[in-house]
């Protein structure tokens, strides 16, 4: 599989720079060149030059250090969230493929419901009732974008259930939570995983935008979102202070999108085919 | 002269350890009215040997050499335009999986029609119709006004193979190639079948390449058979003498095999 | 003794025209089927697609409830080996962890399945080093009989081989049908062996019960039920039956 990716170029393209970004939030306090929070009254709205490489906010905050910093944050929340929706989606799309019948209808009937509510305002409203925190913008996130996956995963578990393996378990006195754990869920990951790279974008993206409202990420903690927000009253004079952050968010959600689709290509080859 | 004529083809697919070749050096031949058979088991070759005869071989593999002559002429170096006004009227091919042999959003009968108006486009709408019946009829198939207009999935398999093999009559075809035509179907639907194509045989004296995996299926229907084996032809001869007395090793132990299970 | 006594099981299937609505109608799957089987014998159950020779076999094994009618065996060790190798195996698990997971469920100690599974493989005529592989690496043939050696190693007393011959080419059916009639004398096992194929049948049963559009049309001894077939069904089914000597 890891032979494959290399093969496919574009979601090795991307598979590299998701490894960068990883890296920088890794070794951020080596990798920045200042200190993200350090105010510096001598260098306001400093164009990039070589003591700051992205230039400097209208507090004298390196910019190229606070993208580093802010990957920390963007990252993050991008897995957890994903995580959650993943954990979510898989126990809610397993328990309904499996049961099938009035419990499925049921389940199914929840996720539509979940599915009508304009997501981005569903957000905005709860995180204007409790705080924006980071660890309530994830769960915020994860708890309303989990019904992709329960939905793929019902379908995938729909048919595995027939799978003559299952029935071989079930003679030899498996239990239901055996036969979901041991074979459906593991016969099912695959495309769950697509979807979940794919969904790490998207995360990064309404964090961004949250943070960018004024409502995800609060100051000073830097993350991609709020140092775009910083740039919007200065872009006439100060362009790289939305250029970068916006770059790099363009960046990383391509990366996971090409990551995303080649894996799509090398799990599920008969979707290539189509 | 032979009506088909292989010589030495080689198909190949690109493996993991370079070229692989599927079809190894097969050579045939199949006279005027004659019923042939290639008999193998599943890997053999037995079905890309098929799909060869008609330029039909599935991306990423191909026909590496060899030469395949129909009537006198050379199929390999055909236009594909040339190779269309052949498949399904000249040579015309019955494939295993009746189910998947139709599209399923279309009736029967509009399939039928397209089959005999793609190579006669001077019929009409009325005059494709009555031909579609005709050969229905000619299939043994009941009420065949009622089945001209009914989806795919509602008829059984054994039907329709019957109309798959109606459509591979429409345009008077000189070569019928069969792979494993009732081997998805019940054996008592299989012997109708197998009746009705000789009996079919018969009546249009038509030349056909057959081919199954089945011994008792060969044998009722071909006079010479070859015998595959991972590529290549291991034997060929009379249908009765490769079965009373096989010569190669591979041969000795299918008929083997197939006499103890008999 | 009989091992298992099916008597009068009746098993309809709703046919549903779209959703919401009610059944439009009952598929008969099992139209009061009783059989029998001797303990250590071969029942082989023949019939075409549709007959209802699968649904039966999951009955006995408990997969699925009959509307009516009783199931009685002598014993709970019941073991099943289907016909698609490819459909039996789980693709994401090594033949190692597909072995013993009837053993792990039996709640087995680790050391003692561990030596089971290196006899199971001996026993099957697979290689030790099959044991870190995956379903995918191994030919139709091998598939089954990782299939048998799950089945043989929860020592069980009934094996309904449904259809276990009917993807494979003829040569690796006669040398799996010939492990299957080893092991069974070997262990002394009663099968119930499912198949359309009247001449496999014919080389493992003893019995045969002839089955058609959810009813036992004809059963008795394999070879009277061959020679003299009394049904007209049968008979159509004998008859259809391509062999090559005459």
């Amino acid at each position: 599989m890891i032979l494959d990716l290399i093969r496919n170029k574009m979601a090795f393209a991307g598979l590299l720079f998701i490894v960068l970004i990883l890296l920088f939030a890794l070794f951020a306090p080596a990798i920045a060149t200042n200190d993200p929070s350090k105010v510096d009254a001598s260098s306001i709205l400093s164009a990039p030059s070589r003591d700051h490489i992205f230039g400097t906010d209208m507090l004298g905050r390196d910019i190229f250090s606070r993208i580093v910093y802010g990957s920390r944050i963007s990252l993050s929340i991008g897995f957890i969230a994903v995580g959650i929706a993943v954990l979510i989606g898989i126990v809610f799309g397993s328990v309904s493929g499996y049961y099938g019948g009035r419990v499925d209808s049921a389940m199914m009937r929840f996720v539509d419901i979940m599915l009508c509510f304009p997501t981005f305002f569903l957000i905005l409203a709860v995180i204007a009732v409790l705080e924006p925190s980071i660890f309530n913008i994830m769960v915020v996130i994860g708890a309303t974008s989990w019904m992709g996956v329960a939905r793929l995963v019902r379908a995938e578990v729909l048919t595995l259930k027939e799978r003559d393996y299952v029935a071989a378990a079930r003679v030899m006195g498996a239990s239901d939570l055996w036969i979901i754990t041991k074979h459906l869920i593991p016969n099912a990951i695959g495309p769950v995983l697509v979807s979940a790279t794919l969904g790490v974008g998207g995360a990064i993206l309404v964090e961004s935008a949250l943070s960018f409202l004024g409502i995800g990420v609060q100051p000073p903690t830097p993350s991609w979102g709020n140092i775009l927000m910083d740039g919007k009253s200065t872009l006439g004079v100060a362009w790289w202070l939305t250029i970068y952050p916006g770059i790099f968010i363009l960046l990383t959600v391509l990366a996971y999108n090409l990551l995303g689709e080649g894996l799509r290509d090398i799990l599920e080859p008969r979707l290539k085919e189509r | 002269m032979s009506l088909l004529k292989i010589e030495n083809l080689e198909v190949c697919f690109p493996g993991p350890d370079g070229l692989l070749k599927v079809v190894d050096g097969v050579s045939f031949e199949i006279a005027e009215g004659e019923v042939f058979g290639i008999v193998g088991e599943s890997g053999s070759g037995k079905t890309l040997t098929a799909l060869s005869v008609l330029k039909l071989v599935p991306y990423p593999g191909r026909i590496a050499s060899g030469q395949i002559s129909f009537k006198g002429e050379d199929i390999l170096s055909m236009s594909e335009e040339s190779l269309r006004n052949i498949r399904g009227s000249k040579i015309s091919m019955v494939f295993q999986e009746p189910a998947a042999s139709f599209d399923p959003v279309f009736t029967v009968g509009s399939q039928l029609v397209e089959a005999i108006r793609i190579h006669r486009p001077q019929a009409n709408a009325r005059r494709a119709r009555d031909i579609a019946l005709e050969y229905l009829e000619k299939t043994h198939i009941q009420d065949p006004e009622r089945v001209f207009g009914e989806y795919p999935h509602r008829l059984s398999g054994g039907m329709k193979q019957r109309i798959m093999i109606a459509m591979a009559l429409v345009n008077s075809p000189d070569l019928i190639i069969l792979d494993e035509p009732t081997t998805a179907l019940d054996v008592t639907i299989q012997a109708q079948v197998l009746d009705l194509l000789c009996e079919i045989r018969e009546a249009e004296k038509l030349s056909m390449l057959f081919i199954s995996h089945d011994f008792g299926v060969i044998k009722k229907m071909c006079g010479r058979v070859a015998v595959m084996n991972k590529g290549k032809i291991v034997e060929t001869g009379a249908t009765s003498r490769i079965i009373d007395s096989p010569k190669e090793a591979y041969t000795i132990s299918l008929i083997e095999s197939v006499k103890a299970l008999s | 003794m009989n091992m298992v006594k099916c008597i009068d099981i009746k098993k309809h299937f709703p046919i549903r025209r779209g959703y919401l609505k009610g059944a439009a109608g009952f598929l008969k799957a099992l139209d009061g089927v009783s059989i029998e089987i001797e303990k250590g014998k071969t029942l082989g159950l023949v019939g075409e697609s549709g007959c209802g020779k699968t649904t039966l076999g999951k009955i006995i094994l408990g997969i699925i409830k009959p509307d009516s009618g009783r199931v009685e065996l002598e014993t709970n060790k019941l073991q099943v080996i289907f016909q698609d190798p490819h459909n039996s195996l789980d693709p994401k698990m090594r033949v190692k962890d597909i072995l013993s997971e009837g053993l792990i469920l039996n709640k087995e100690s680790k050391e003692r399945i561990g030596g089971k599974i290196k006899d199971a493989l001996d026993l099957v005529r697979l290689p030790q080093n099959a044991l870190a592989r995956y379903p995918h690496q191994f030919s139709g043939g091998e598939r089954q009989r990782i299939a048998i050696a799950r089945a043989v190693l929860t020592e069980p007393e009934l094996v309904v081989c449904d259809e276990p011959v009917s993807s494979l080419d003829i040569t690796i059916q006669l040398q799996i049908l010939e492990l299957l009639k080893d092991i069974q004398k070997r262990f002394s096992m009663t099968y119930l062996f499912i198949s359309h194929d009247l001449r496999v049948v014919r080389h493992m049963a003893e019995d045969i019960a002839v089955m058609q559009h959810g009813r036992i049309v004809e059963k008795g001894p394999t070879r009277k039920v061959y020679s003299e077939p009394s049904h007209p069904y049968t008979k159509i089914l004998l008859s259809s039956v391509l062999g090559i000597i005459k």
